[in-house]
């Protein structure tokens, strides 16, 4: 239960937008000293905002980038520069869930084809037993009569149903974990419990570990135990749902949740206390504490160190100078 | 029409024409919005709240099938019988004006936004051009956007200042209504929660009225003094801020409300199984009843009518007759 299935340490993906061959090189850091780790049978949401690394530090954990520098090992084996035709036994065990599901299937392949094609390719089975494991897929995530649904086409599919056989494709292989990447954020608010708790369902039926990536921290609490905040490439706080949303250890995640509305008529009488601003360029993040500039609180230090993420109670893990004024 | 209201809609309908049939997109829909006011039109994706508001605009497409009903405005004139020229020269940005979706799109790449601002003031006021400038200028520093703005391009913004601009753009004819069109629904969380202070700033400032059209309850409760629910081309209730928020009396609000999920307080959240209907072949009755757990025999045969249970709550339901 607590076996360790996915650690990164001080991962760093950057990506070069060097213009020229003989300029100097640029880089966005998109990923910037990184510490992950992912147990078995657990679900971990990455909260944060567009720009702040969460899809990027997703596809390098699952090895669609090869990282900058840090290590990612899986399940006790070094992967971190593996070369990509070596990897097809991760491809196996890791899988993504994209956001949008009507860019995320091919449109002329029927929703048969498009769970058998990962089958074929991994070379598993023959065609009656592929076509039990299809149907066994489709069952799972409740697009039945299974017959039916296998021989439709996506147009058929609204985007619900669609989000449902992305699932299915993920489960067919029988992955180890799945990155979610915004599974919900593209349907609409009825559908999007539904799948939300279908993802919940099946993570503990089939005992998959996930990394659900979402901007919407008010979904993450109904979906995964823990949660990572971050911010500008970093990780700044980390810990059990439940804490993070009650007591916030970093300024930006305090920011973040008054940022979020509950349906409440007093909310329209009222001004919200965010930050103004925008967040930093990762070409050249501000030194410090990436959050010093919009930050409410910011002391002088704050502008010359960086602050570790450090652990101040219970797995509850804050990188900020000032976390144990919060934690009072 | 009471003399508080700066407008109200009556039996607006708005059809497509498609190979298929006639999309039913706006089906009769009725609300008053009071001054200084915002009505929220909350529902989700194809339930025709974006069509509503090209409708009460009539900024209308090629493939209409059938427009009809009121949209009056304060002086007793009705927007829909107006001819285009005069729509155009009268109503558009200078009474009522609209804050698109996705802002990033609804710029030009190629004008600088201070421009884009003053352009309306050239066309509509005939101002000239320095004057007009000025104006934006004005326009700007109430968005809160400094005025060395003037002169950017749209791709040195963000997403939150391109909104600003736009705001700016939909403000600077002061026009007494202003539609949002779901304005903040590419924008992050921080930055959505600033817009949503500015926008609460200027209706106290200019005494502004909204049509805040939303697929987010909770978001809407950040504006709206009264919501109104759409469901398949219709509104199925509409109440005050202060009792729908506590007290939603349609099945549907209901379960809308039961699948938000909330920071505060934890709840079981609940979705509505289905899907919503087709809107060329709408079922008979009530819209909502093959999705409602209450659906009774009435209700798959007669269209449900307003009931007002007290001056600011109405519902369109069979289990309040």
């Amino acid at each position: 239960m607590t076996q360790t299935l996915l650690k990164a340490e001080n991962l760093c993906t950057w990506f070069d937008v060097r213009r020229g061959i003989f300029s100097k090189p640029i880089y966005v850091k998109a990923v910037d000293n990184v510490n992950f780790e992912l147990k078995e049978e657990e679900a971990i949401s990455l909260v944060g905002e567009s720009g702040s690394g969460k899809t990027t530090l997703g596809k390098t954990l699952l090895r669609l980038y090869r990282p900058t520098s840090g290590r990612i090992i899986y399940n006790g084996t070094d992967i971190t520069n593996v070369p990509y035709n070596r990897l097809r036994w991760y491809r196996r065990e890791a899988q993504i869930i994209y956001q949008d599901p009507f860019s995320s299937i091919a449109p002329f392949f029927t929703i048969y084809k498009t769970l058998e094609e990962p089958l074929i390719i991994n070379k598993i089975g023959d065609s009656n037993e592929r076509s039990e494991m299809i149907y066994r897929a489709l069952e799972a995530v409740k697009l039945t009569p299974v017959e039916v649904f296998a021989s439709k086409y996506p147009h058929m599919l609204s985007g619900g149903q669609r989000q449902r056989v992305v699932i299915a494709r993920a489960l067919i292989m029988q992955p180890k974990y799945i990155v979610a990447d915004e599974p919900v954020t593209m349907l609409d608010a009825s559908v999007r419990v539904e799948i939300l708790y279908l993802l919940r369902e099946l993570q503990q039926k089939y005992k998959i570990s996930f990394i659900y990536i979402t901007h919407d921290l008010a979904t993450s609490r109904y979906f995964s135990e823990k949660v990572a905040i971050m911010y500008a490439g970093r990780i700044v706080e980390s810990g059990d749902v439940d804490d993070v949303i009650q007591k916030p250890l970093h300024p930006y995640t305090q920011a973040l949740l008054e940022g979020i509305p509950d349906p409440d008529p007093e909310n329209r009488k009222v001004l919200r206390k965010v930050p103004t601003g925008e967040p930093p360029s990762l070409i050249y993040p501000p030194p410090g504490c990436r959050f010093h500039p919009r930050c409410p609180y910011a002391m002088d230090v704050c502008k010359e160190k960086v602050p570790e993420l450090r652990e101040l109670k219970n797995g509850h893990a804050a990188a900020c100078h000032y976390a144990e004024v919060f934690l009072k | 029409m009471s003399d508080k209201n700066v407008m109200s809609v009556e039996s607006l309908i708005l059809h497509y024409r498609t190979v298929r049939g006639a999309v039913r997109a706006v089906d009769g829909v009725s609300f008053a919005l009071p001054k200084g006011k915002t009505i929220a039109v909350v529902g989700e994706s194809g339930c025709g709240k974006t069509s509503l508001a090209s409708a009460i605009t009539a900024i209308l497409p090629v493939n209409v099938e059938r427009y009809e009903g009121s949209v009056f405005l304060e002086d007793g004139v009705d927007v829909t019988k107006m001819s285009e020229d005069e729509r155009r020269q009268k109503i558009r940005w200078n009474v009522i004006s609209t804050v698109f979706q996705g802002a990033m799109n609804a710029l030009n790449p190629v004008y600088e936004v201070g421009y884009q601002v003053a352009e309306p003031l050239i066309v509509h006021k005939k101002m000239k051009k320095e004057d007009a400038m000025d104006e934006a200028k004005n326009a700007l520093s109430l968005v809160g956007l400094p005025s060395d703005f003037l002169k950017r391009y749209p791709h040195q913004l963000s997403g939150g200042m391109k909104q600003r601009v736009m705001i700016a753009m939909a403000l600077v004819l002061r026009p007494k209504i202003v539609i949002l069109d779901e304005p903040t629904s590419a924008l992050d969380v921080i930055t959505q929660a600033n817009i949503m202070n500015l926008l609460k700033k200027l209706k106290w400032d200019l005494n502004l009225s909204y049509i805040f059209i939303t697929h987010d309850l909770a978001l809407a409760s950040e504006l709206a003094d009264i919501v109104a629910v759409m469901y398949a081309g219709r509104i199925v209730e509409r109440a005050s801020s202060e009792k729908f928020f506590t007290r939603p009396e349609h099945p549907y609000s209901q379960k809308l409300m039961q699948s938000v999920p909330t920071l505060r307080s934890k709840k079981e959240l609940e979705y509505i199984p289905g899907a919503p209907p087709d809107l060329i072949y709408p079922p008979p009755g009530c819209r909502f009843h093959p999705r409602c757990p209450y659906a009774m025999d009435v209700c798959k045969e007669k269209v449900p009518e307003l009931r007002e249970l007290n001056p600011d709550h109405v519902v369109y339901c069979w289990l309040h007759q």
